[in-house]
């Protein structure tokens, strides 16, 4: 009895410990760019500042999700719904899409303007951390 | 937007687009490829009468078929070219039901883009209308809530695109982004039942200002504009015969200086929406000053959203009493380009699959001043009844 209710206790701690390492998402930069707001990262991940370049994940990412939801109040539909008004409006094209984190380090790495996210516990020198958490 | 390829400045711009690709450094321009599109069918209560998806469709649903795909359906395919960080140009076609009942795919932008800075871009070619605070989207069901704008406000300018220049300037005030854009065009569109109607030109400025999850927006549209529709010629032939030069001057269907202002507001925070529109014309000679305004507002239950749009639209009622024996010919002319009409709407937005929204919208018209719809022998101005099942789509 005593020996199941810690194997349950451990299973709920490694998982709220998951749920925890999923929801960690810090957003990055080039080393030269300039922290951001919470509000400022909305704007450019929905095409309201242009004057950044987003990068996103896949779509199939679950990162991706977590990340709009976060930063952004609005789910896959909605984010696709406002950047379908810019794009077929010729103003912007949708965030480019990269397979994941690490190619996401690499871009940010090479161009000043360009905005990720990505995983904390994924986070190096190559790259700055411009919001440290999301919520 | 409802006449193909056919300008001088659009040519110039097909033979630039090479030229442009060359100038470009490093491994050529990137192409990209997207569309959009709705498939709607809409039933009408009133059978001797056609509601219409806009004004320039010669039929729509009600007396003519009833349910009908025709009013909102449509088709569109963009190619968008990338060719330095300074140059892009986009063309985007699209298929709708035509004021000649064709769908005959029509140019409805194409343009080249200049960003000289980052907060600077010039373009040059065919270029939305940018009338109200979602012109440049309008068609484009999937980044809406609605199966349609709402036709009090979005019918008041029917025109979606202008062959010129323009210019956007982006600024950040505090931490809310401000863009000031100002045009110069002209377009020409084509009249159910023979005609055109020309704007040359047309101007306006506008600014928009988005701070999170606030966008504000006002505008100013200035067009001159010439109408040529041959039913109105025994008019103004009934004016020349009788003398009336002044009744001539006052209905001439040239140099018509017409304007709009139009102001809009959205807040739209993710979890629920609203916005509105108000817009206030100015017409000439024929067509009649208006006001109009909508109010729509929503909420977002998962993939379900379901939402409210009321709108109305008020023309000025003037009547000519200086026109002698052509009082009566002038007020019926005039008054088929009053709209006085009101709107309910309740709908529900249904994120279905990746990419797919379906709607289903019901619109409760109350119709005072018939000019939005078009009328059949036996139509008794009042309530029209409607239901509208679309799919809207983007690839």
């Amino acid at each position: 009895m005593n020996k199941s209710m810690h194997i349950l206790a451990a299973a709920a701690l490694s998982l709220s410990a998951t749920f925890a390492a999923a929801a960690d998402i810090v957003v990055i930069g080039h080393p030269s760019a300039a922290a951001l707001t919470k509000d400022q990262v909305a704007d450019v991940f929905l095409g309201k500042n242009l004057s950044l370049t987003p990068v996103d994940q896949v779509e199939s990412a679950a990162i991706r999700a977590d990340f709009y939801k976060q930063a952004t109040g609005r789910d896959a539909a909605q984010v696709k719904a406002a950047w379908s008004r810019l794009v077929f409006s010729g103003k912007a094209q949708p965030p480019r899409e990269l397979p994941d984190s690490a190619a996401v380090k690499k871009a940010v790495a090479a161009d000043p303007k360009a905005v990720g996210y990505i995983e904390k516990s994924a986070v190096d020198g190559s790259v700055k951390v411009l919001l440290p958490a999301l919520n | 937007m409802t006449f193909p390829i056919r300008r001088p400045l659009v040519l110039a711009l097909v033979a630039a687009l090479p030229a442009l690709a060359c100038a470009a450094e490093g491994d050529g321009p990137r192409f990209t490829f997207s569309g959009f599109g709705t498939l709607a069918a809409v039933h009408s209560s009133e059978d001797k009468a056609d509601f219409v998806g806009n004004t320039l469709q010669p039929n729509g649903v009600g007396y003519t078929r009833n349910p009908s795909t025709n009013p909102d359906s449509k088709l569109a395919g963009q190619l968008n070219a990338v060719f330095s960080d300074q140059f892009s140009a986009v063309l985007q076609v699209v298929s709708q039901y035509r004021y000649d009942a064709s769908w005959t795919p029509q140019v409805e932008w194409l343009n080249v883009k200049y960003k000289p800075s980052s907060d600077l871009s010039l373009r040059v070619g065919r270029i939305a209308m940018p009338t109200y605070l979602m012109s440049e989207s309008r068609l484009v069901g999937y980044a809406h809530v609605w199966a349609r704008p709402p036709q009090e406000v979005y019918g008041v300018m029917p025109l979606t695109s202008n062959d010129g220049v323009d210019a956007s300037w982006n600024s950040q005030i505090g931490s809310a982004q401000n863009t000031v854009q100002a045009y110069y065009g002209t377009n020409k569109i084509d009249v159910t039942g023979g005609g055109t109607a020309k704007a040359k030109p047309s101007w306006g400025i506008n600014d928009t200002l988005e701070l999170g999850s606030l966008t504000l927006r006002a505008a100013y549209s200035n067009l001159k504009e010439d109408i040529d529709i041959p039913m109105l010629q025994p008019l103004y032939d009934g004016m020349a015969a009788l003398g009336e030069t002044d009744m001539l001057a006052k209905y001439s269907p040239r140099d018509m200086k017409t304007s709009v202002v139009a102001l809009g507001a959205s807040y739209d925070p993710g979890q629920w929406f609203v916005m509105g529109e108000f817009v206030d014309y100015k017409g000439a000679g024929i067509l009649s000053d208006s006001r109009s305004w909508y109010l729509a507002g929503g909420y977002r239950f998962g993939k379900f959203t379901p939402y409210v749009i009321y709108g109305r639209t008020k023309a000025k009622e003037e009547v000519e009493t200086d026109g002698g024996f052509l009082n009566d010919g002038i007020n019926m002319a005039v008054d088929q380009t009053r709209a006085t009409q009101k709107n309910t709407t309740v709908g529900l937005r249904f994120d279905a699959f990746k990419n797919v929204a379906i709607k289903l919208q019901y619109d409760r018209l109350d119709i005072e001043k018939v000019a939005r719809i078009k009328p059949h022998p036996g139509y008794v101005p009042g309530r029209m009844n409607l239901v509208t099942l679309s799919a809207d789509f983007v690839f």
